[in-house]
């Protein structure tokens, strides 16, 4: 394999796996599939063009204030949409689907409909590495990805209430009967859902262009990462986003660009078929 | 729903004023129209403007609509059309051709006389049958799909910038003058990105049996990275790369800016969809040395006279693009007619009217360019020296640089 495909694995699969991450704390604490995360990442980087290329914000305010408004978006959809249970599972997708669809046409009223790039931590920098040009921010995208993966995994093992969250995603009625609040723990998997999705954002933006309505290409990208890895283990996301990265780009790479999302759908559908539980069950 | 904008000059502002005041003299020779500075007493001439507001077309509907705007406050300024003052009403088709029939007729309800198709051409394409049964002229500045004016439910309507198929002639032309023969074709994965690439492969293979594509890459919408796609151009070994005009500006700037970190450095020739600003911002300087099909000239003092007007109200700042060029001559376009046909009320003497209008003095393409309309061609590009409505230009610090001497359509 060529070093440069390898690096865009990698960074590709980075942000696959912060978006099945994001899947994957809203469906153990809500057993809902939120297919508005894609929605949430391209709003954090939109935020995040718009700020610092508009208002000329710097990225130590243009951060925070875009991974909040994402965070906010996510409780948000979890608090208006999500808790619909009266509508039945299909009504609560459907739900979902067009808060996805109301949050690319809020962030293309705010941000406008042109393609926007993000701002980089350090625009322009690079490393040599074996011969490879590797971007700086990359590097950075890699060494978060991998600490908040780390986090999380400590968190949902010895953390309080990441042991709730599991709790609360295994049985919600059985926990809320031995005490655990149910609702606080659903609201912090959402609003760490939100953060993830929003450092994944963070980091594509600078990587391209992108217009308000990326959304839906990000959602079913990061719904296949979930899957691909499975809601046994916090772990899964990133494995499942690094074997999406890697089916996808071998894929441009021997067979041609149109068979990216091809392999995508494929891939969708025979791990629903083969083995529903992902690759971590 | 559609709204109402009155445009008066006192959105100018003054010193916009004086210089439109002065180009306007210019402006309304070079387009037609009688000279007139006394103000419109008559009532006002609707105007209907089919834009989009989301949606793919979006960016170039917005741009299209600065310079109508711009325009109707110039025509205003100048007089009027037949002592009326032009207000402009907008109906949003969303980039849905679906909802487009739905716009323009929302637009004849509302009293338009004409309308300006400004979405689209897919869209131009649906809502055109309105303009045959109202029997209005209408009038797409800035679509290029040449089937809007073949049969059926063509005779009310006009194109004003090139047919697609011209810059299709004018890239060939100028692959054969730089001598290339191995082409690979990029551009991203939308039906209008393909649906162009196609007739480009078709029409380079007509025209030069020995040219061969030897890759096609069309990378999806919304994709962060294009690394793989452009190994396997890399891998083609091709002498060029031909971009047949991308929907999606922010594919066409990865490319750019992929090479850049992979080190290649072939030679990229593309199309009028690098008249888009935004690719200029997202792609910098990594643009310089592509070869692409402009409307603008650098040469062209009427383009020169336009491009002033739209710094005086838009600010210096802002990209002066070919879609504006073309926008203003439809707005100039439709007043020449009316004034020609004498009324505002028979839509069908101001469609022949229009389909009269020969030796109108174009903002836009070489120095010297004219649009000549007949009953049986409804677009503007002369037969004799139609392509003289595009020129070849090479990016430089990250900007439309000058006309590439290498080769230019004649």
């Amino acid at each position: 394999m060529e070093p440069q495909l390898f690096v865009a694995i990698v960074v590709t699969g980075c942000f696959y796996a912060l978006l099945g991450l994001a899947y994957f704390l809203i469906f153990r604490s809500t057993t809902n599939l939120n297919f508005a995360i894609g929605g949430y990442a391209m709003f954090a980087a939109l935020a995040a063009a718009y700020l610092s290329a508009e208002r000329g914000l710097q990225l130590a305010f243009v951060i925070p204030i875009a991974a909040a408004a994402t965070v906010l978006l996510a409780l948000l959809g979890e608090i208006v949409v999500g808790r619909r249970k009266a509508v039945g599972e299909l009504g609560a997708v459907m739900a979902i689907v067009a808060y996805l669809f109301v949050i690319q046409q809020v962030a293309g009223i705010l941000f406008g409909r042109a393609a926007r790039q993000g701002p980089g931590v350090f625009p322009g920098a690079s490393i040599q590495l074996l011969g490879v040009i590797v971007p700086a921010d990359t590097v950075l995208e890699i060494a978060v990805t991998g600490v908040f993966f780390f986090v999380v995994w400590v968190w949902l093992i010895r953390g309080r209430y990441g042991r709730m969250l599991r709790a609360v995603g295994d049985n919600a009625s059985a926990a809320r009967r031995l005490g655990v609040p149910v609702e606080r723990v659903r609201i912090l998997a959402v609003g760490l859902a939100g953060v993830s999705a929003a450092v994944g954002g963070l980091f594509v933006g600078p990587l391209a262009g992108l217009t308000s309505e990326a959304g839906l290409a990000y959602s079913l990208y990061g719904f296949t990462a979930a899957v691909l890895g499975g809601f046994g283990s916090a772990w899964g996301p990133l494995i499942g986003g690094m074997a999406l990265s890697i089916l996808q780009v071998e894929a441009v790479r021997y067979l041609g660009s149109p068979y990216l999302d091809y392999v995508t759908l494929l891939v969708v559908l025979l791990i629903l078929k083969l083995r529903p539980t992902g690759m971590l069950a | 729903m559609s709204r109402i904008r009155l445009l008066t000059p006192s959105r100018f502002g003054i010193f916009g004023m004086g210089t439109v005041a002065l180009a306007g003299l210019l402006m309304t020779a070079c387009g037609g129209g009688s000279p007139s500075q006394a103000s419109p007493s008559g009532a006002p001439l609707v105007v209907g403007v089919v834009e989009a507001r989301s949606g793919a077309s979006t960016f170039y509907s917005t741009e299209t609509v600065q310079a109508v705007e711009l325009a109707v406050v110039q025509v205003n300024k100048s007089g009027g059309i037949l002592n009326r003052q032009v207000t402009l009403i907008h109906a949003d088709d969303q980039s849905d051709p679906n909802l487009s029939v739905l716009a323009a007729q929302r637009l004849v309800d509302q009293g338009a006389k004409a309308i300006l198709f400004t979405s689209g051409s897919a869209s131009t394409l649906q809502a055109r049958i309105v303009c045959t049964q109202q029997r209005i002229p209408c009038i797409a500045p800035t679509n290029v799909n040449a089937k809007i004016i073949a049969p059926p439910n063509n005779d009310y309507v006009f194109l004003v910038a090139n047919a697609g198929d011209a810059t299709v002639v004018a890239l060939v032309g100028a692959i054969h003058a730089a001598g290339y023969k191995r082409l690979a074709f990029y551009t991203d994965a939308s039906a209008t990105a393909t649906g162009t690439a196609g007739a480009y492969e078709q029409a380079f293979k007509k025209a030069d049996p020995n040219i061969s594509i030897v890759d096609k890459e069309f990378v999806p919408v919304a994709a962060s990275d294009a690394t793989a796609a452009l190994i396997r151009i890399r891998d083609a070994k091709p002498d060029v790369v031909v971009m047949p005009g991308s929907a999606d500006a922010s594919i066409e700037a990865l490319y750019h800016t992929t090479a850049s970190r992979l080190g290649m450095q072939l030679p990229v020739f593309s199309t009028t969809s690098l008249q888009q600003p935004q690719i200029w911002k997202l792609a910098g300087k990594t643009l310089d040395g592509t070869v692409y099909t402009d409307n603008l000239s650098t040469k062209n003092s009427e383009t020169q006279k336009v491009e002033k007007l739209f710094h005086n109200k838009y600010g210096a700042d802002a990209p002066f693009i070919g879609f504006h060029a073309n926008a203003w001559d439809a707005v100039f376009l439709l007043k020449h007619a009316f004034e020609a046909a004498g009324t505002t009320g028979d839509g069908t003497a101001v469609r022949n009217a229009l389909e009269k209008t020969t030796g109108f003095t174009s903002s836009w393409g070489q120095p010297g360019y004219k649009l000549n309309y007949s009953h049986d061609r409804h677009t503007g590009a002369s037969i004799e020296g139609a392509m003289k409505g595009i020129v070849m230009r090479v990016f430089k610090d990250g900007k439309p640089g000058p006309e590439w001497s290498v080769y230019q359509p004649s």
